[in-house]
């Protein structure tokens, strides 16, 4: 990056804003996917976590990979469930909501933060041009 | 009959006097700056390559307007308008260049990942394309309004 990009900086704010609504993106699928015993291949909905990483020389934020969480399953005692196992207990994916609600207040909080740089930026640009008047 | 070659004789001479002032212009230049000279001989004015700038600004909203429309199109690849690096290329090319012929150009730079439905237009990056080419688009309008009070201001002297 030019180091006299005028428009670096609002580039940087909605790499971060991108970044935070993917965030948001896998945090709906975690909570849509809190209680799904089945995701297919046997076992149930692993949740996901979304890895960022800087882009060089402050060019902003960019998505890393999306990783599963490989903590355990829960284990729920239902044996009423056609999934059960023989002692009654069924495996629910490791989504905790207490976690995900935490998590999604966090990419609130820094898309608003986000996006106060980028229209803060686009006010000191515009006292810029007022001089030209 | 007589009149209309005196006309014609006129307009010549006329032509001939620009001509030697715009020459004399340009030597003038090239006494104080080289590196203007070249640049700015080719172009014809100040309000022509403002103008110029406004139009590619222009078509740049419709671009963005139309990419926000079709956020959930599905196949739809986003446009984007090419021009700053056309104009780059016509000031450092050595030949004389007509600013009006200097067009922006629509294309599809099909860099940014596609979503699910083949799209791939991202609502953020629209809406910072829209507040860059807002402040660009200010910043245009305030040199051309500029360039106005400096001619008007020429003209109030009496």
């Amino acid at each position: 990056m030019e180091v006299d990009n005028v428009f670096g900086p609002i580039d940087i704010a909605i790499s971060g804003l991108r970044a935070q609504s993917k965030q948001m993106e896998v945090i709906s699928s975690n909570v849509a996917n809190a209680r799904t015993a089945d995701a297919g291949k046997g076992e149930p909905y692993r949740r996901l976590e979304v890895l960022f990483e800087s882009d060089d020389d402050m060019g902003g934020v960019k998505l890393d990979k999306i990783l599963p969480d490989m903590s355990d399953f829960l284990s729920v005692f239902d044996p009423g469930n056609p999934l059960a196992d023989e002692q009654g207990y069924i495996a629910m994916p490791n989504v905790s909501l207490p976690v995900e609600m935490m998590n999604l207040n966090i990419a609130t909080r820094v898309y608003q933060a986000n996006a106060a740089i980028l229209k803060r930026y686009q006010q000191m640009v515009e006292t810029t041009l007022e001089l030209l008047r | 009959m007589l009149k209309i070659t005196a006309l014609k004789c006129l307009a010549r001479l006329l032509l001939i006097f620009f001509e030697q002032t715009r020459f004399v212009q340009g030597s003038c230049f090239a006494v104080t700056n080289r590196y203007w000279e070249t640049k700015m001989s080719k172009t014809n004015s100040i309000v022509d390559l403002i103008e110029a700038g406004i139009r590619a600004e222009n078509l740049r909203q419709k671009a963005i307007a139309n990419n926000i429309a079709n956020l959930e199109t599905p196949g739809y690849r986003r446009i984007d308008v090419k021009f700053e690096e056309l104009f780059m290329k016509a000031l450092d090319s050595t030949e004389t260049i007509d600013l009006s012929e200097i067009e922006p150009q629509l294309h599809q730079p099909k860099q940014t990942p596609v979503k699910s439905n083949g799209n791939d237009v991202n609502f953020e990056t629209e809406v910072g394309e829209m507040v860059k080419n807002t402040l660009r688009h200010k910043a245009y309008i305030r040199l051309l309004s500029k360039k106005f009070k400096q001619m008007e201001l020429a003209m109030e002297v009496k």
